[in-house]
């Protein structure tokens, strides 16, 4: 798991990258895209360590984003809580339901849970659109307020983008400490061989569990920031589309790598976005660029760009190296 | 020497309409190092299975230091104090070799989620501990030079054979099971394995190996039982087995 000290030098990196950033964008409207990729890093660092490290799929994950989105918007358009606590319940409420789901859905293996955890996107989908007295069915919800400290709201993109930065410094560090542990190693025991796992004493069903049920609370934690920046959500942000994208953001950065779920994010958001111009046809635009990351950079973002640069490296000083011998 | 580890008693597992273990029943005392012999498919490695817990059995009984492992889980097996490697190396190769040893002692610290995710002290020492403890268990099966961030499939077979040795160590285990730790070893690898089982008994560990090396087995054996087609068809000294009628027809296939 590399070393202690080069992993604070990697978060101390990304930080102050994270300080300088928006004060290099050309704008608002790039300053809002940041904060995007930032709630999406924050889901798909839980989608890592579920799919990553314990090696366990799931195609729902949205489903606990809009989970944790709704609680948000119902608890403070209707109920009239303070965003902070419609916050903290949305992590609740999706951890919950993380847990009921989840002990039944980890029975399953593989496919099986794709397929599982896929229909229970889809249920969650259907509940957000036909329960419209509590959710606004499709129309959704208006005028969430925006979360705030004493008398400063987080109103600006500005202020935002600090907050949503500062939730995914704190979600790396915390992810990647549990890699480095007794957990960690259980749960990334269970994905390299179930059966040896159990035999060395890790009740494997367990931490399937606690890795799944962390993921759904991040991504609820995630739907719930997204909730009070967008300020109105509605069913069609929380579908089976997203669920891939979330996944898809997870395999383009790295599987099993903390610091490529911002790049995987960074990368899905922003081709997305540039490909508006192809219009009906962004959506193979889109495919066709993936396949072609994953042709060349099979291993993510993250550690397929340091692949290509330390070849780069070695075709620079090689020759240096013979000429070197030469002299001699 | 008389206090038994690990008692089988009529032990049946069936699969669909195949028994391949047959009313097998036999005692480890503890301190032995006691062998589990028999030709291909004589359902060696099915009874390891049933005694980890790995396959639940149908009929019988499974007893770990006097307690009921007949229906435990793998992972409450492991707890009593039982660990195995497999004839199939089953390593986790998405960890390195220290880190594969590390979740062998899973059972000997206690931290959480929570633990974890701060980095509290107590957790930071249980590490610290652990991995003590994963490098003196690499440096008992001759892995201590290794470098210990090595990924595990990297490794050569042996050394990945020695390496699941030293993650069933780790958990400071009772009773250790080897599922054909010296299969696919050269002649000189097998005689250093024979030397490592033999010091890992004497630190008062019991061991009961599967093996068709039976220089090996009868070489470091107390005690040898026979299985073929499912059924026990012999136990004793090895000496006595060796010289056993229904035995020698087994492994020659004559008629009895």
């Amino acid at each position: 798991m590399g070393s202690r000290i080069q992993r604070y030098h990697t978060i101390g990196l990304i930080a102050v990258a994270a300080a300088v950033l928006p004060f290099v964008l050309p704008g608002d409207y790039a300053i809002h895209l940041a904060t995007v990729i930032g709630i999406n890093t924050i889901v798909v660092l839980g989608l890592n360590l579920l799919m990553g490290y314990a090696g366990q799929v799931s195609l729902g994950q949205a489903a606990f984003v809009g989970i944790g989105a709704y609680t948000s918007g119902i608890l403070t358009t209707k109920v009239g809580l303070s965003p902070w606590l419609a916050l903290a319940a949305g992590v609740a409420v999706t951890s919950a339901t993380g847990f009921i789901v989840g002990v039944p859905l980890l029975k399953l293996r593989g496919h099986y849970l794709a397929m599982g955890t896929l229909g229970f996107g889809m249920i969650v989908n259907i509940v957000l659109t036909q329960w419209g007295g509590l959710t606004g069915g499709t129309i959704g919800i208006m005028s969430i307020p925006p979360l705030a400290i004493g008398g400063f709201q987080f109103r600006s993109e500005l202020s935002f983008y600090y907050l949503v930065a500062f939730s995914v410094l704190l979600t790396m560090s915390l992810a990647a400490n549990i890699i480095d542990s007794r957990v960690g190693r259980a749960m990334r025991a269970v994905h390299g061989s179930e059966v040896a796992a159990e035999t060395s004493g890790v009740d494997t069903a367990r931490y399937k569990l606690q890795v799944f049920v962390l993921s759904a609370a991040l991504a609820g934690y995630a739907g719930s920031l997204y909730a009070h920046h967008a300020t109105y959500i509605h069913p069609g942000t929380f579908g089976f589309h997203q669920s891939i994208q979330l996944v898809v953001m997870a395999v383009l950065g790295g599987m099993a790598s903390i610091w490529g779920a911002v790049f995987g994010a960074g990368a899905v958001t922003l081709i997305a976005e540039n490909l508006r111009s192809f219009q009906e046809f962004s959506t193979i635009v889109f495919g066709g660029v993936l396949v072609i990351i994953m042709i060349f950079l099979p291993a993510g973002l993250w550690r397929g760009t340091g692949d290509v640069l330390q070849r780069l490296w070695r075709l620079r000083h090689r020759p240096a190296a013979s000429r070197s011998v030469e002299d001699v | 020497m008389s206090e038994a580890i690990l008692q089988l008693r009529d032990v049946v597992k069936r699969f669909g309409g195949l028994t391949a273990v047959d009313a097998v029943s036999f005692t480890v005392q503890r301190g032995q190092i006691k062998a589990l012999i028999g030709p291909n498919g004589a359902g060696k490695t099915t009874v390891f299975n049933c005694i980890t817990g790995v396959l639940s059995i149908e009929d019988g009984e499974i007893r770990v230091n006097d307690q009921s492992a007949t229906t435990l889980p793998s992972y409450r097996v492991a707890a009593l104090g039982v660990a195995r490697t497999f004839q199939h190396i089953e390593l986790f190769g998405n960890m390195s070799v220290i880190e594969n040893v590390m979740v062998g002692a899973h059972t000997r610290a206690s931290s959480g989620l929570l633990s974890a995710a701060l980095r509290l002290p107590k957790m930071l020492e249980q590490e610290r501990g652990l991995r003590a403890r994963a490098r003196a268990c690499l440096e008992l099966v001759g892995l201590g030079e290794l470098p210990p961030d090595t990924e595990a499939p990297s490794l050569a077979f042996g050394q990945q054979r020695l390496l699941e040795v030293a993650r069933a160590l780790a958990a400071e285990p009772a009773l250790l099971l080897l599922d054909e730790p010296a299969a696919g070893l050269s002649s000189r690898e097998s005689a250093r394995l024979g030397e490592l089982v033999q010091r890992i008994r004497d630190l008062g560990v019991t061991v009961l190996m599967v093996d068709h090396d039976m220089d090996l087995v009868m070489r470091i054996s107390n005690e040898v039982v026979v299985l073929d087609h499912g059924v026990k068809i012999a136990e004793g000294t090895p000496h006595e087995v060796q010289r056993d009628a229904t035995v020698i027809a087994a492994y020659l296939g004559e008629e009895v």
